[in-house]
């Protein structure tokens, strides 16, 4: 098979000549074929042993057998195949033969994002006629069907990024970097499994963005028809996941090329990963401010934040930004190195970029407030109470909150910087560096915090230590 | 006109090692290159830092006026680089892996299947193109490999230890597509441990030793530098006696032996004066056979250098 036209993504030509070879072809249709009679075979034995027992809708059961076929494929199978097509190179070494091509970075993880599902390809191409028999003769509608396949495949390129990202991370540990989407889907499995009714109540319309969740009771009427909040406004659920794991997809996208692409000693501006950030993350507070249901709600949206601030600045910009014998040679005793202002911009942006949105939110704020005459006591309670007082009221509450976040951002960036810099003392791997730095900045502090009481809180992190009297 | 490759100052450490120390050097355009040293000398890391695959602590370099740090792009176009161990797509066809390559480096398909068939009958591996690359020996592998530096045609190509693996008829065949290639105007920078493999066919030397330049030219250039006076050896038919007590009178010779109708000496002036030295044996009858310059080759060049004779 030639492939002729996918020899303009050079990866995806090269994994997709290995994967479709015609033996491997016939191999993999046939696996997936004996699957897919095998679902099938147990149905009607299913509708025979219970027959007369329980009615069941024999099309429909095959409808949401396929789905969760579709979604095995998709979902567990390709993150591990997308993963290892990166992390084999860098374990093999053939990873050294990328790194002189003049090909960009994305094109290669887009060629391996592509080619990589060769299997899958083709293992889903057989699976389809039985999908779409099921839902021709179940009356289920065509937009449910799609919509849940579309959900899957999204999910999918969450989790494949990700992998992506963690390949990209972990270099030469092969297993860890195949097993991750596995851990994480049998995590998030359990971590469902085990949560009782009042958490999912509590968590309320986050649980629906479970993607088996999502995925399976988008094909019911139910789920199709209802809708999150999002800075005020009804939005369906469904199409709310989908975007939100859409983000999520390109955010780890964006972030993978920006390790990969210095692994490949290719410079770059990490300025596009922090825009997708700050865009994820205001897409996050909009889906926080109105979803809650007893917690008052901006503790839960602060929790959920924080949480998701915490991976991210802590460990990712750590590790996407430029070490800081680069960005500060007087550090390092290199003063000979000749960096332009324009490279020392480059190399900071991210830290600056997110630096100054930051502090220019918590500026507005402490200026847009005071003139408005908020009472912001009043409003929190307005809103815990009654939700038809949240138009007038929504953007000044929405302005306490993004300065809220804006603050613990400005404190957690501040932390990142001084564990890159301990990091560079030490030097370690990072994870060492990570045990050292929450032992002496976190646990520490903590553990004094208890013994000594909240108001006796000595704030041990460097920034604040040095500036106190 | 910018040369081939430059560097300045070039620097790096792998934890506390110093691999490279303030390495200034010049490479002009069309020479073969050998990059001689001890393991550990640097040579690897110079050439890994060239062709953009590690960066540099600190300093420059550039591949034909474009730096490796600030176009590494452009530079990764213009270099085609053999690693010294190397890893395959075992699992794909010699031909699929040119061409895949070929793609990378941007080639439109129309060409690539030219160029790969010229390619692969230029190493003797047409009738394994359809093979997997796991069925094929070490030196297929390592001839496979070298045509890929080739793939894009580039003006410059670093090969670290390319001859290592190979047996003797492809190491010959090697050699001669060198120099080929230099004929076309490649700049080639070649690694190996072996000097004799490099003698006859590397124009240009650079030394390295614990990262540190030793020295670097032409042979004539570094021969003439560190041997100074020319070795003469002049045979004789008859006299020799007395034509060693010819040649001794002569201001800058100095004889250093005699064995038989071979006469030894190192002359310290210009190389016209062995006229007159062969003027003046046959006018006192000594019967002249042959005037033999001995010039030193590359592993001259080393032994000499890494003994420490010249700074």
């Amino acid at each position: 098979m030639e492939l002729r036209p996918m020899m303009k993504i050079p990866e995806a030509w090269r994994l997709l000549r290995i994967a479709w070879r015609p033996k491997r072809i016939a191999s993999v249709a046939a696996v997936s074929l004996t699957v897919c009679l095998l679902i099938v075979g147990y149905l009607l034995l299913a509708r025979y042993v219970t027959h007369g027992a329980r009615p069941q809708n024999l099309p429909e059961s095959l409808c949401a057998a396929m789905m969760a076929y579709l979604g095995m494929l998709w979902i567990i199978i390709l993150p591990g195949q997308v993963s290892f097509s990166l992390s084999s190179e860098f374990a093999i070494g053939t990873w050294l033969f990328q790194q002189t091509t003049p090909q960009s970075v994305r094109k290669l993880l887009l060629g391996k994002l592509i080619g990589a599902a060769g299997d899958v390809y083709i293992a889903t191409a057989i699976g389809l006629p039985f999908l779409i028999v099921g839902w021709a003769m179940s009356g289920l509608t065509i937009g449910g069907v799609a919509s849940s396949c579309l959900f899957i495949f999204i999910f999918s390129m969450v989790l494949c990024t990700f992998t992506f990202y963690f390949a990209a991370m972990s270099g030469k540990r092969l297993t860890g970097s195949v097993g991750v989407s596995i851990f994480i889907l049998i995590g998030m499995l359990i971590l469902y499994a085990a949560a009782s009714d009042r958490s999912r109540q509590i968590a309320g319309s986050i649980a629906n963005l479970h993607p088996f969740i999502a995925a399976g009771s988008s094909l019911s009427k139910s789920v199709r028809t209802s809708f999150v909040y999002f800075y005020g406004r009804e939005i369906p659920t469904i199409l709310m996941a989908n975007v939100l794991y859409g983000l999520a997809a390109l955010w780890f996208f964006i972030a993978a090329e920006s390790r990969i692409r210095r692994t490949m000693t290719i410079p770059m501006s990490r300025a596009p990963l922090f825009v997708a950030f700050i865009l994820l993350e205001f897409f996050i507070i909009g889906f926080c401010l109105d979803n809650y249901v007893y917690m008052k709600w901006y503790e839960v949206s602060l929790y959920v934040f924080n949480f998701i601030n915490l991976f991210f600045l802590y460990f990712v910009i750590l590790n996407n930004s430029l070490p800081l014998s680069e960005l500060r040679p007087w550090l390092y005793h290199l003063r000979e190195r000749k960096l332009s202002t324009k490279d020392l911009f480059r190399g900071d942006a991210p830290a600056i970029f997110t630096v100054l949105v930051l502090l220019l939110i918590v500026a507005l704020g402490a200026i847009v407030l005071p003139a408005l005459r908020v009472d912001t006591d009043e409003v929190i309670y307005s809103m815990t109470g009654d939700r038809d007082h949240l138009s007038p009221l929504f953007g000044s509450v929405s302005a306490i909150v993004l300065i809220q976040i804006s603050l613990i951002l400005v404190i957690v960036l501040r932390d990142a910087f001084f564990f890159q810099a301990c990091q560079l003392y030490f030097k370690k791997g990072k994870a060492v560096a990570t045990v050292i730095y929450f032992i002496v900045f976190g646990a520490i502090p903590g553990l004094v915090a208890m013994k000594a009481g909240e108001k006796q809180f000595l704030d041990l992190s460097p920034v604040t230590a040095l500036a106190s009297p | 006109m910018d040369p081939a490759i430059k560097t300045s100052r070039l620097r790096k450490e792998y934890d506390k090692v110093i691999a490279l120390s303030a390495l200034d050097l010049e490479i002009p355009e069309g020479e073969i290159c050998g990059l001689i040293g001890p393991n550990g000398a640097g040579k690897s890391t110079l050439l890994k830092i060239l062709s953009t695959v590690i960066r540099p602590d600190f300093g420059l370099a550039s591949v034909g006026g474009f730096g490796v740090e600030t176009n590494v792009l452009e530079v990764r176009r213009r270099v085609g680089f053999m690693p010294d161990f190397f890893a395959l797509y075992e699992n794909m066809t010699a031909e699929d892996f040119l061409i895949y390559f070929a793609l990378a480096y941007g080639m439109t398909p129309d060409k690539i299947k030219p160029r790969v068939d010229e390619l692969l009958t230029l190493v003797n591996l047409t009738d394994k193109r359809n093979e997997m690359i796991s069925g094929l020996s070490r030196g297929m592998k390592q001839r496979l490999v070298f045509v890929k530096t080739l793939i894009h045609d580039p003006p410059v190509l670093l090969l670290d230890e390319p001859l290592s693996g190979l047996d003797p008829k492809a190491r010959i065949e090697m050699r001669e597509s060198l120099r080929s290639l230099k004929k076309m105007g490649k700049t080639i920078i070649v690694s190996s441990h072996i000097l004799a493999e490099l003698s006859d066919f590397c124009s240009y030397v650079v030394i390295l030793e614990k990262g540190i330049l030793r020295a670097n030219g032409t042979v004539s250039q570094i021969l003439d530098q560190i041997q100074g006076a020319l070795q003469v050896t002049i045979e004789v038919t008859n006299e020799a006696e007395k034509a060693k007590e010819i040649i001794g009178k002569f201001k800058n010779v100095s004889i250093k032996s005699g064995e038989g109708m071979l006469i030894n000496f190192s002359l310290a002036g210009e190389k016209k004066e062995l006229a007159a030295v062969n003027a003046a044996l046959v006018s006192a009858g000594v019967g002249v056979v042959a005037i033999t310059e001995k010039r030193g080759d590359i592993e001259d060049i080393y032994a000499k250098i890494s003994a420490h004779e010249v700074q």
